[in-house]
Parts: structure tokens; sequence; C-alpha cells
């Protein structure tokens, strides 16, 4: 038996230790906001914040999760739309729309950190999130803009 | 309308009453009874009677490519009605909804404009029933009345009701006569209309295959043969057993699956399973083994006549005895590439005796339904196929059947609900591939111009290998299936008789003004499955036609960008993009150091597009830094998505160009997941700048015509820094 907080709440789940937290949070919780893209932790589409980190759950087990505070873009926001949630509908940034979630919890995490992040620290922390619609030139822009507007 | 389709009709669109339903038929849709679907008659749109009640049913697939956006966008126009206020939901599966024959597909950038003219119509004619019930309220003449977002007035504004209000009054017999509006009038075409998924899919709420939930349903995972043609000769499944949520492990026609209650089981399962298995005659088959075949071929002989204009052949016979002007040879090898969807394949079924039901994400889901029925004996009506609201990436992967069927197997095999799930490794090493090509082109350069011009390619059919999975699908279920398997492999034969290489050989053919060509095609037939991959065949002749080009210009001593502007001279849409592209970038301009431009331009499904790369190379590495794209193609229905899918082509077939490449060995593919299998991400991806020609002629496709140019700037900027001509993929500078 496991015991997290997910997303505001307490949780406990009684799966074996290896499992991946993304099936936890997809299979057993039913969320589905968080995807499944490459099981390896190499295309960011699983994405959720660990203690506000963003972490790749595919390959992170349910053991190394108890105790800690689980965000999922489901709850990244009690009301509506976050800032950079806004700005991402303002762009219309989705195409197939698949690897968001991911895009948009590594993008808050960056955001959460670095307050005036330059082109570089946005490559840097983006570079590890697949989109295959290559909607690239968008994320940048919604972030850039996002920082701008909460620096004013 | 039964009372009980009534009852399924609203809970499916949300709508409290009625209102108003109206259906449009597409143009080669036969008006027939409905087959399968949802058990409601097809609807297109309705209006509720409550204020903002709009449902709009939309049988394409959307797939990133703003398809749901543009189409609402087309129809609202005419209707008058914001399309931000509708509600689009994915139509049931149904022959009334056909894009080919009665195959209700989305593909080959067809959508625009092929409901361009249908749904304005539609649009024009609701619209004018709405005003004919208007007037009979009012006690007018629909000439006394204007109508702006959902509301009919009278001029004066005395009087007004919304289309809600209007809902009940509208008769069916009025809805005919519509006049179309003229384009400076338009609201919403040209304009800033959001795309309708932004949302969701910004929540995390859009719902995709892989979403799907259906309480008991079970999880399968199939491990699959090493070699193509390979087949299981035994399994030892004892130690997978051993898993908690196990249920069983099986064999199946495509290899061993193992089945549970989750993912996570059946994925930690599949692992203890040992499976020995025969290899097959795919064996020894390799990349290498299939270039070097295709070498052969192509230096012994022209192939199969795809184009010929002109007689090259005397052009080169000529220039074997005067030598005058240039000769330009050269070969282009280009490897197997995976979709690789951001969603890997996925699908559920539940079979029952009399009834089948489907959830897929599916570009073509037609065929689906029809080869479900064909494989159980059932009617085509008693296949039920759900097709998802939203795919996680297309890219013409999901217009195959294979991973439905595996579910239908499964779900038939178990007499319960089986979802199949693919993981990325077998997403990435068993989905059909863009095969393999390779290319010799030949031409004789005069006084700055391309007289004579050879393209000779190698590549596997790809309309060949699509024929047999659609073409039964395509004739009516009341046929005998082998029948329509007879007719679908004559009408192969026949296409290949009418020398129909548009798929293998499309872009190949030059749209410049060069007198004498010649396109041939040689084929081998392989056992690899081979299917469309985004662009299709222009994805690999646009980029080795316009890579020769620049070939061609270097050998003429001529400015790649003027070269092209001479052969442009006669097609006037063609050079407008090539010279906007020019302007964008400021072809010439003194560069940085180490940065390069290297120009392209491809005219693909309707659409004109030119682009030019500025490529740094420094130290062995190949950056792309940025790109200007200009496009033609025909009115802009939505700015932000055509510019949206330019970038999105653009990233795609660079993805291939600089890092992309599946290799075949020893019968099976060795790159398993995206550490080997490199795509394009943030850091490496060029700004793109987009600007689209101003245009009335109708719209044609953008979702793919992006892509074939891009790998040929990129190259020719490659060629102009390093004097490296890049005729292999990935592009590399050792």
């Amino acid at each position: 038996m496991y015991q997290f907080e997910l997303n505001g709440k307490n949780v406990s789940i009684d799966v074996p230790g290896d499992t991946p937290l993304l099936w936890v949070i997809r299979e057993e919780m039913q969320l589905k906001g968080t995807k499944f893209g490459c099981g390896m932790g190499l295309c960011g589409a699983c994405t959720m914040h660990i203690d506000g980190e963003a972490t790749r759950t595919c390959i992170l087990p349910i053991e190394d999760v108890a105790g800690t505070k689980v965000t999922t873009i489901e709850g990244l926001s009690k009301n509506g739309p976050t800032k950079l949630q806004e700005k991402w509908i303002e762009y219309g940034v989705p195409q197939c729309g698949y690897c968001q979630s991911g895009q948009i919890m590594q993008a808050t995490s960056l955001l959460n950190q670095n307050k005036k992040p330059t082109d570089e620290d946005i490559e840097v922390a983006m570079s590890g999130n697949i989109c295959r619609c290559g909607t690239y030139n968008k994320i940048k822009a919604a972030i850039k803009d996002t920082a701008k507007e909460s620096q004013s | 309308m039964s009372d009980f389709n009534r009852r399924e009709f609203l809970k499916y669109t949300g709508l409290s009453s009625l209102g108003f339903i109206v259906s449009i038929q597409t143009p080669l849709a036969a008006k027939k009874a409905i087959v399968g679907g949802q058990a409601f008659e097809h609807h297109y749109f309705a209006i509720g009677e409550k204020a903002n009640e709009f449902v709009f049913i939309m049988d394409k697939a959307e797939m990133g490519q703003g398809v749901i956006t543009g189409q609402a966008t087309i129809f609202c126009e005419e209707i008058d009605l914001n399309p931000e206020r509708i509600n689009i939901l994915p139509a049931p599966v149904d022959p009334i909804y056909g894009t080919m024959g009665d195959m209700q597909l989305t593909g080959g950038s067809t959508s625009t404009p092929d409901r361009w003219q249908v749904l304005r119509q539609a649009g024009a004619d609701i619209r004018a029933a709405l005003l004919k019930a208007a007037a009979k309220e009012f006690g007018t003449t629909s000439d006394n009345l204007v109508t702006s977002d959902g509301v009919v007035s009278t001029k004066d504004g005395s009087k007004s009701l919304t289309y809600n209000k209007l809902a009940t009054l509208i008769k069916r017999e009025d809805v005919k006569g519509g006049k179309l509006k003229s384009p400076k009038d338009f609201k919403y075409i040209g304009k800033g209309v959001k795309k309708a998924d932004a949302l969701e899919k910004t929540m995390g709420e859009a719902q995709f295959g892989i979403d799907f939930h259906k309480e008991g349903m079970l999880t399968a995972v199939i491990l699959r043969p090493p070699t193509f043609g390979g087949k299981v000769k035994s399994f030892d499944k004892s130690k997978a057993m051993e898993i908690k949520g196990i249920k069983d492990v099986i064999e199946v026609s495509r290899g061993v699956a193992v089945i549970g209650e989750k993912y996570w089981q059946v994925n930690k399962a599949r692992a203890l399973v040992k499976v020995d298995w025969e290899l097959g005659k795919n064996k020894d088959l390799s990349s290498e083994s299939i270039q070097k075949q295709y070498k052969d071929l192509l230096e012994s002989d022209s192939g199969k006549k795809a184009h010929a204009a002109g007689d090259v052949e005397k052009i080169f016979e000529e220039f074997k005895k005067d030598k005058s002007g240039v000769l330009v040879e050269a070969q282009y090898e280009l490897p197997y590439l995976a979709h690789a969807t951001m969603e890997p394949m996925n699908a559920a079924a539940d079979v029952k005796e009399d009834r089948v039901d489907i959830w897929v994400g599916s570009q073509g889901p037609t065929s689906v339904q029809n080869e479900a029925a064909d494989r159980l004996g059932l009617n085509r009506d008693q296949v039920f196929v759900h097709n998802m609201k939203y795919l996680g990436g297309g890219f013409g992967r999901r217009s195959t059947v294979d991973y439905p069927m595996e579910a239908l197997e499964l779900s038939q095999k178990l007499k319960e609900p089986v979802r199949v799930m693919w993981s990325r490794e077998d997403d990435m090493q068993f989905s059909p591939m863009r095969p393999i090509n390779r290319h010799h082109l030949k031409a004789v350069v005069k006084e700055g111009k391309p007289v004579g011009y050879e393209h000779r390619i190698g590549c596997e059919s790809l309309i060949q290998a699509f024929i047999p999975g659609t073409m039964p699908h395509m004739l009516p279920g009341w046929l005998p299936k082998g029948i329509r398997k007879g007719v679908a492999s004559v009408a192969g034969g026949a296409l290949d008789l009418m020398n129909f290489h548009m798929v293998t050989g499309e872009g190949a053919t030059l749209d410049y003004d060069v007198e004498n060509q010649f396109v041939g095609i040689q084929e081998l037939d392989l056992d690899i499955p081979i299917h469309f991959w985004r662009a299709v065949g222009h994805s690999y002749n646009g980029f080795v036609k316009e890579s020769f080009i620049d070939e061609l210009a270097h050998a003429a001593k001529a400015d790649p960008y003027a070269f092209r502007q001479k052969l442009l001279a006669k097609n006037a849409r063609g050079l407008t993009v090539l010279n906007k592209a020019a302007k964008m970038a400021n072809w010439g301009k003194e560069m940085p150091k180490d940065v390069y431009q290297g120009i392209a331009y491809h005219f693909s499904f309707g659409s004109y597009v030119a682009q030019v790369a500025e490529v740094k190379i420094k130290d062995g590495t190949i950056k792309v830094q940025k790109v200007f794209c200009s496009v033609d193609c025909g009115v802009a229905i939505n700015p932000d998505i055509i510019v949206d899918q330019m970038k999105s082509g653009i990233i795609y077939g660079l993805s291939a160009a600089l890092h992309g490449k599946m290799d075949l060995k020893n019968g099976g593919f060795v790159q398993t997941n995206f550490h080997e299998y490199n795509v394009m991400t943030l850091d490496g991806a060029p700004d793109i700048e987009v600007e689209i020609i101003d245009s009335e002629v109708s719209p044609m496709g953008v979702g793919e015509p992006g892509l074939p140019p891009a790998g040929a700037a990129v190259a020719n900027a490659i060629f102009a820094g390093s004097g490296k001509r890049m005729r292999t993929m990935p592009f590399t500078l050792s």
C-alpha cells in the first residue's frame, strides 16, 4: 500500500512497488489527461509534477512516489486555466494535442523555477518533450509571453 | 426518426430537444439506407431550441490538422453564425459521409477542397430557410431581413429572433436556393477563428483512443516475430502467468498475445514469455540488400513509364555525339521511415454473436467496419465503429486496419471486450513504413536550362499496397467477399495498365518548363509492410527533384533562385510563391559567418509552396536556424491553421532529413524507440516564418504540402556552405 498526495487529496493504492506512476494514475485512478508516449522517459508525454518538479512518470516506480505531492494536468489549477494555459489557448498551440499535457507540465515547472527564462533556458528545459506535429514555435512563444506578462 | 433514434440522438448531442436537424449530402455519397454506425440518422447540423444549442456533426478525423475548425468555419460563414459557438462532434461511420465511393476517409489533404462548395451551399440553404421562417413570423418577406451571428432581424432592427428560437419553425422543404456570399463579405473565412479543440487539449480533457475505458475490458499486448513473415513455433507462458492480473497468454495471427487486466501488468508479463520463432523467408533481408537491388534495377532500365514528354533519349544521344552542354547524373537513396505518431496504436473491440463494437482512432473507419464484417461473416450494419473524437497524430498511419483487427481477433477468441495496446517499441517496429526508395537522375543542361531530364524511381508501389486492403470496402456489401477481393485485384492491375503511378511517382514530374522529360518506376515486391507517410510520394520525390534541380543550377553556374525563376516563367502561381519566399529571406543577402541559404519549390495536393532555409554549418554540425515559407493554397480558410500546418510539415520533413532512419536487418527493424529513431525537438527546431498568398481560387489542402520542399531547402543550403551534396538521409557532413 502506497500513500501520496494527488492533486491536493491524500490517496493510497495497493499495487506492486515497481508499477510506474503513469499507469497508476491512468488505470487505477482513471485520470487520463497524462499520456503514454514511449515508456522510457524519452518523449515527455507522461510529465507530472512530483513535489513541484517536472518528472517523467512512465519510468517512475510507485514505491518512489510514496509520501510525495503529485500534480497532474487535471490538478494544475482549481479555477480554470492557469496563466500559461490561457496563453496556450490564445496562441492555439495544440495540433493533435496528445503531447500537450506533458508540454504544459514541463513549461509550468520551468516558469515556477525561472520567472525570466531566456530562449536558451526554454530550449534546454523543453528539449525532452517531443511533439510530432511540430508546435515548437508556438510553445516557445506562449512561454515567453506568459513570462513577459507576469513581469509587468 | 423513431423514438429510439430520437433518444440516442439527444443523448449523443446533449441537445435539450430536437429542434431543427438537417443533413448535408456529400457529392460522392449515394442516397441510401444507413449501414451501421450509431442508431440515429446521419445529421450534419442541428439547432436546438435553447439558446446557443448548435451541433455540427463532422465525419472528418481531427488529428491536429485543424479540420474540424476549418470545416465548421466554411459552413458557418454561409449560415452566418460564429463557428466558435458551435459544438462539433464526431460522426458515426456511415456511407453517407463517403469521400472515396462509400469510404469515410480523412487523408490526402482532401477535406477542404472536397467540402468547400458542399458546406458553403448547405450553410446558405439553411440560412435561406431561417429567413423564410422569420419572414413568416414577422409578416414580411426574406428580402426585408438580415442575419448576423445567429440572429435574424428586420432591416430596421425592430424585430429579431435567434436561430434557436426559429429552430422549430424552419421547414425542411425550405432548405434550398441559398445565395453564396461574395468573398469580400466573409466574416469568418480568412479571419482568426480560434481552434475548436484548443481548450480541451490544453486542459488535458481531450479524449483519444487510448483514453477509452469500458468496465471489465481486458488489455492485451502482442509479441510479434522478429522477422516479417516469421511465425510462432512454440512458447512458454508459465513465468508470465505468475504475474498478478494476467488472464492468459495465447497465440494469435500476428504472434503471441499477453492478456490481463491492466497495461502495466501485461507489459511486465510480456518480458517473461519465451517464444521460439520460425524466422521465415525474409530472415536475410536488409536495407542494404534492398538498396542494392534497386541500384541494379535503376542502372539497367528506365522502368515503367509514369510520365513522358518530348524525347529525352534523343537529347541524351545528341549529347553523346556533340558533347554540347553539361550532363549531370546522380543517385539518391532514402531509408524506411516510421510515422511515430505521439499516440501509439491502440484499439478496443467487443465481439458478440450478432453485434460487434470497435473503439478506435482511425483515418479510415469504413475500412475498419467492413473488414471486421468480412472477417466475422457479419453484415456491415452489425459492426459499430466508434471513431474517437481525436487522433493522437495520423500522418497516414491511422488509415490501416491492422490494429483494430488485432482487438477484434482477441475479443472474438476471449469472448470478452479487449483492448490492444502497442508499446512504443511495437509501434515503431511493426507499423507499416514509408518504403525504402532510390533514385537515378540524369539531365542535360544547355544555355542555363535543362533540355532533357530523366528521373528513375525505385520504390514499392504504394497504391498496390493500399488497393487490396481498401478496394473491397469501397464496393457494396451485398457483393460476395470473394468477388469484392477479385474486383480489387483486377482494379489494382487495371491501375497498373493505366500507368497509374500517381502515388509512387507523384511529384517527380516537373512543373518547370522543361520540354523533354521522363519519369520511370522500378518496383520490388517485398513482404515488409508499407504505407502512405505524410505527403506520400511527394515526400521523397519533392526532396530528390529539388535537390537535383539545385545540382543542375550549379552545373549551369547559375544562381539556384534565378535558375528556378526562369523555369517557372510560364507558371504564374509557382513563380509568385518562389519570388515571395526569396523576398522574405532577402535571398542573396550577406549572411553571418558559417550560415548559408538554400531554396526549394514544390507543388503538391493543389498547393504551391516555396521555402528558403538558413543553415549554420560549423565543426561538422548542421543547425537549421530559420525557414521562410510562402504558400498559395487558394482561399485561406483559417490563416493561423495554414501557418501551423506549413510549420508542422516542415518540422516533420526536417525530422526525417536530419534524424530519421529505420534500418531493416535480418528481416526486422533495428530501431526501437525515440533514442534510436530521433526526431526534431524544440531545441533543434528552426524559427519558421510563413506568408500566405492572397487568393480567391478554391481552397486546397495544407496538411502535407509544407513538407516536400523542406529537406531540399536545407540540403541546398548545406551544399552552398560545404560543397557537399546530401544524397542520403539523415544528412551527415562526414
